[in-house]
């Protein structure tokens, strides 16, 4: 009997183990993605997403996930006045407006993920993240792509996503408006809310998203404005506040 | 000689090393990145090892200003922390404390004007101008090119129909050819000084083809337009694809309108930040 339960014991024990390592495979990714790893967002070849929580800043999470987005152009970089070039200023708002020197998104309780990809990867690193509202960061353009400073046109353009038959979304357009009035108010050019059924992050984004314009990069004033994003980022935090009824 | 695998509690149960031996790599397996992940990221940010910002390998311009924190350029940066402290110290709820300390920030810098006052343009004299869709020309050879006024409205709303004319027995696809040159084109001198969208005009040549068949036109752009397209932005691509939808929707025989640019549809649709699928416009859908 001892002898024949000890044939079986191994066999058993190799059953456990596996029965053990499923449920652990099967049960990790959500205690992973509770806890905020990036493990499972690396199918874009080396290219790794910001984070910040806001308990590294001392301050108690308010239960509200942001994702930024900033402009990452499929097409290549777009360029304004002076050398200006919006894929690498819009990452310096983003990171500024998440984690900058006290005022910003984590310092207000959010858990924000700065996207460091194409849209569309960005939008699924977002709707992965179980993010709560997604701000797509870029500035404008009036004039061809080039290093031109000729705009006819400044302010921020805040968008929100509105369906060709005419359906809104009501959070997406709070926080465009909110962005518009927080940011735009800051912005040297007159500020607008738009609405777009087509662009991408507007239409594809599990979380209610708007699109921000900052400003018009090939308009000098805007320009200068833009790359001065340490006086202004502190104005998305305001935004999301204010939108989300400081939580 | 008593058979001690009988005994209570002696006698070796497989079923229990089984169960042992998986809760044991459950913890060890499952746990692990729990221990690892109990703070959710590195401190300083980064959520991995990798690079975190550059996508792709494009040439930095070597010009571009190092860009130096200046704290003087927030003078009301540290009443914001001010106001929120003492907020919270007098009891107040930390979302309170913030509010109270966005009010405080914003009128420190309206008053120090680090808030510039906000400049607008003069309004553009477009939008005196009767704007929207226009009733199809009498004239069977007259056509109306449409352009934006501004980017006042990215819709057909925002649009003003400018009228031409076209030479007579064209087919559909030169008809098309010649409607898509006249978009790029952009709207002549006294329609631009009135504000319709006035990037640099786009040459012609850079339309590679245009094709008709059972309705669907497909339009295919020479990779050169990349650079000088004038959609540089999400506010000018909306309008100029709602002017183009508009104009293309003219002619009865187009029920589709698909824009590539060296073949790729795709490539056409994220140049306008529409995503990495192809644009179609219907003419259902533009109404």
């Amino acid at each position: 009997m001892k002898r024949r339960a000890l044939a079986q014991a191994p066999g058993k024990i190799v059953l456990g183990i596996l029965g053990g390592l499923l449920l652990a495979l099967a049960v990790q990714p959500a205690i992973a993605h509770q806890y905020g790893s990036s493990s499972s967002y690396d199918d874009h070849l080396g290219i790794y997403d910001s984070l910040y929580w806001p308990g590294n800043y001392g301050q108690a999470y308010n239960g509200y996930r942001i994702f930024l987005s900033p402009a990452h152009h499929w097409s290549g970089w777009k360029h304004g006045c002076s050398g200006y070039t919006e894929d690498l200023n819009m990452v310096a708002v983003a990171q500024e407006a998440a984690a900058g020197a006290g005022y910003d998104l984590a310092h207000r309780g959010y858990y924000v993920r700065v996207g460091a990809a194409d849209p569309d990867d960005n939008v699924r690193r977002s709707n992965s993240f179980g993010t709560d509202r997604h701000i797509a960061l870029h500035s404008n353009g009036s004039t061809n792509n080039g290093p031109a400073c000729q705009g006819k046109a400044g302010g921020t353009r805040s968008f929100y996503y509105r369906s060709s038959s005419g359906w809104e979304s009501p959070n997406g357009k709070a926080l465009a408006e909110q962005l518009r009035l927080r940011v735009g108010a800051g912005s040297p050019g007159a500020p607008d809310l738009k609405s777009s059924s087509r662009l991408y992050e507007l239409r594809t984004t599990s979380a209610p998203a708007a699109y921000l314009e900052a400003e018009f990069h090939d308009w000098a004033p805007g320009e200068t404005w833009l790359i001065d994003y340490e006086t202004w980022s502190w104005r998305i935090g305001w935004a999301v506040d204010m939108h989300l009824g400081y939580p | 000689m008593p058979d001690r695998s009988k005994a209570p509690g002696r006698r070796f149960r497989p079923w229990l090393g089984a169960v042992g031996a998986g809760i044991l790599t459950f913890v060890v397996v499952g746990a692990l990145p729990v221990v690892f992940h109990a703070a959710p990221e590195p401190s300083d940010g980064r959520a991995g090892d990798g690079p975190v910002v550059l996508v792709d390998a494009r040439e930095m311009p070597s010009d571009l200003p190092p860009v130096q924190r200046d704290e003087s350029k927030n003078p009301c940066a540290d009443l914001w922390e001010r106001t929120r402290s003492e907020a919270r110290a007098n009891g107040a709820r930390d979302g309170d404390a913030r509010r109270q300390a966005d009010v405080a920030r914003a009128a420190c810098e309206s008053e120090r004007s680090v808030t510039p006052t906000p400049t607008s343009f003069a309004p553009s004299p477009c939008l005196g101008d009767q704007l929207g869709r226009q009733a199809p020309a009498a004239d069977s050879d007259a056509v109306y090119v449409y352009f934006p006024c501004g980017d006042a409205e990215p819709s057909a709303a925002g649009l003003r129909a400018f009228e031409r004319s076209l030479e007579p027995g064209l087919t559909v696809e030169q008809k098309a050819t010649t409607l898509v040159s006249w978009l790029l084109g952009g709207p002549g001198e006294t329609e631009r000084a009135r504000g319709y969208l006035a990037p640099d005009p786009v040459a012609a040549e850079h339309i590679a083809s245009v094709e008709w068949s059972g309705g669907a036109l497909r339009i295919d752009l020479a990779p050169g337009i990349e650079q000088t397209a004038p959609w540089s932005s999400a506010t000018f691509s909306t309008g100029f694809l709602a002017a183009m939808e508009q104009t293309l929707f003219q002619l009865d025989e187009v029920t589709t309108v698909e824009l590539s640019i060296g073949g790729e549809c795709r490539r056409f649709s994220e140049l306008v930040e529409f995503g990495p699928e192809c644009v179609v416009s219907t003419r259902e859908s533009t109404g």
